[in-house]
């Protein structure tokens, strides 16, 4: 596995090329790789192509500061109206809010379970066949780049509106992320425990759930802790296409211009947020 | 110590290269069940191309090494992975399972023999536990079964490794550069370890070093490699300077070294 180190190693008298080099210091330092630098045409050129495509870029956006200028004193007038936030159906709201936690929560997990049967497949250490591993990756690409939003949408078609669709959006997009992670932390960990397990004649079951898994466990819990941090935030805006949660409630509390509910309601996300960050960020500091 | 029986290794003729460069010329020695024999040779010597080879992980270009009488590059599958079972090994940086206790770790060795859902929830029953603590008594590890590997010393670690080989009651025991990574004292009870294991249970040993002066009182016979050749095969008693100039080359002899390379 490591034959291609062994080369070198081989060469007759190689341990006296160190000693040589150590008394030859007086020769000239050698140039750096002519690839390291551009000719000063090539720089000029790539510079300009720079600017023109962000320019494109900007008038694709339509940028329009004077829009902007325009309705500041608009947001201003909310920010004023807003004073004091309303607590008007506030167990609602915090019912609401809940149901949010619980999509990311449950999305997660769904994701977790599914992650760890699918990481094993795409890591390049545990599945050198590539006929298994690649369309194993092409699987979690997929998944991780459609956003949650948009399975969510996809879900609400068919399974109705409420946290059921959302969950499985949530559930769906993460699978694809934390796959790609887990299987990451594996290729990461070090190959001499892998190598001397299957040596015994131990198969891959056997050595996931004694070598890789012990070794991996606090990566993986840790990369799980975070991708739930991630979806409380992406649950709050589940809502707006009625996959359930806080979302829907600031969606209405916008479109009926009630600025005391729509500040409850930034409020009580913030709290939310941050109340799962602190809890997720301390749970990781006691990984080992 | 006698050696009697057919011999549990032997290298005949087997020679490796890597593309154009040789790395391997026409090695043969035997080892004997409860023989332990050194293999040394500076780095580069082929030390590790001929442990591979052994196991089967490279492929010979000529040659072959018989386990028990059996050539492991010529075989596949359930063969090859029971045939593995017979050699085990020990490697410089010790390859425990970080996280896991070192009673946990001699359990590796038996993997293939617990049932299924045993191996899959990692409860190996009171039977297996018991019989590591035993293999963990006979490197002298045996109040230590509960520590996590990491929290171990190297030496320590290293004795575990020899614990996980007996728990896979292995007829050869290859033991790449066991004690490079050892302070002196740790490096002599892992060494004294392995000699007392193949005394005992007449495993067959083959341990390559670095470090010359540690050869006596642990090997019973000495075999140096130089380029890929075998430069010597002498039993240790007869190991004296001259064989010592033969493995390394008079040019690379630690003073001369010493002055070119402050």
């Amino acid at each position: 596995m490591t034959d291609t180190a062994e080369p070198r190693l081989a060469l007759p008298g190689s341990s006296e090329g160190e000693c040589s080099g150590a008394d030859a210091g007086s020769q000239a330092p050698v140039d750096p790789p002519a690839a390291s630098r551009l000719p000063r045409v090539r720089q000029a050129t790539l510079a300009l192509v720079a600017v023109a495509v962000f320019a494109l870029c900007v008038r694709l956006a339509e940028v329009d500061p004077g829009a902007l200028l325009e309705g500041l004193p608009k947001m201003a007038g909310w920010a004023a109206r807003s004073w004091p936030p309303s607590t008007d159906g506030l167990d609602d709201l915090l019912v609401r809010a809940a149901e949010t936690v619980a999509i990311a929560v449950v999305g997660t997990a769904l994701a977790a379970v599914a992650s760890l049967l699918a990481c094993v497949p795409a890591a390049r250490n545990l599945t050198p066949a590539r006929l298994l591993r690649v369309p194993a990756r092409w699987a979690l690409n997929a998944c991780r780049g459609v956003d949650s939003f948009v399975f969510a949408l996809l879900f609400v078609a068919a399974v109705g509106l409420g946290p059921f669709a959302g969950t499985l959006g949530v559930a769906f997009h993460t699978f694809g992320s934390m796959g790609k992670l887990f299987a990451e932390a594996i290729e990461g960990m070090p190959p001499g425990p892998l190598e001397a397990a299957e040596l015994t004649g131990a198969g891959r079951l056997r050595t996931v759930s004694w070598v890789v898994l012990p070794d991996v466990a606090p990566g993986l819990v840790s990369v799980a802790l975070y991708m739930l941090e991630f979806n409380i935030r992406a649950s709050v805006v589940l809502g707006v296409v009625g996959a359930g949660g806080i979302g829907q409630q600031l969606k209405n509390a916008i479109d009926l211009l009630n600025f005391p509910r729509l500040f409850t309601i930034i409020l009580i996300i913030l709290v939310m947020v941050a109340a799962v960050d602190a809890l997720s960020s301390r749970l990781r500091a006691q990984l080992r | 110590m006698s050696h009697r029986g057919a011999p549990t290794l032997q290298v005949q003729r087997l020679s490796h290269a890597y593309g154009a460069a040789p790395v391997l010329r026409e090695v043969s020695f035997d080892v004997a069940p409860g023989e332990v024999v050194a293999v040394i040779g500076s780095s580069g010597a082929g030390k590790t191309t001929l442990f591979r080879s052994i196991t089967g992980l490279v492929a010979p270009s000529g040659g072959r090494a018989l386990v028990g009488g059996r050539d492991l590059a010529t075989l596949g599958g359930r063969e090859l992975a029971r045939a593995r079972r017979q050699v085990g090994l020990i490697f410089q940086q010790y390859n425990l399972v970080r996280r896991l206790s070192a009673a946990d770790n001699v359990v590796i060795g038996r993997l293939v023999h617990l049932p299924t859902w045993r191996a899959v929830l990692r409860r190996p029953g009171a039977d297996e536990r018991a019989r590591a603590v035993a293999c963990l008594d006979r490197v002298g590890m045996a109040a230590h079964a509960r520590a996590r590997a990491d929290t171990l010393s190297g030496g320590q670690q290293q004795r575990v490794a020899i614990a996980r080989v007996l728990a896979q009651r292995s007829s050869l025991l290859l033991a790449d550069e066991p004690v490079a990574s050892l302070d002196p004292a740790s490096a002599a009870s892992v060494l004294a370890t392995l000699r007392a294991v193949a005394s005992d249970h007449g495993i067959a040993v083959v341990c390559s070093l670095h470090q010359v002066e540690l050869v006596g009182g642990f090997a019973d016979r000495v075999v140096g490699l130089g380029q890929g050749r075998v430069t010597l095969d002498v039993p240790v008693a007869d190991f004296g300077d001259d064989h010592r100039a033969a493995v390394y080359g008079a040019r690379l002899e630690p003073s001369l070294v010493q002055e070119r390379c402050p």
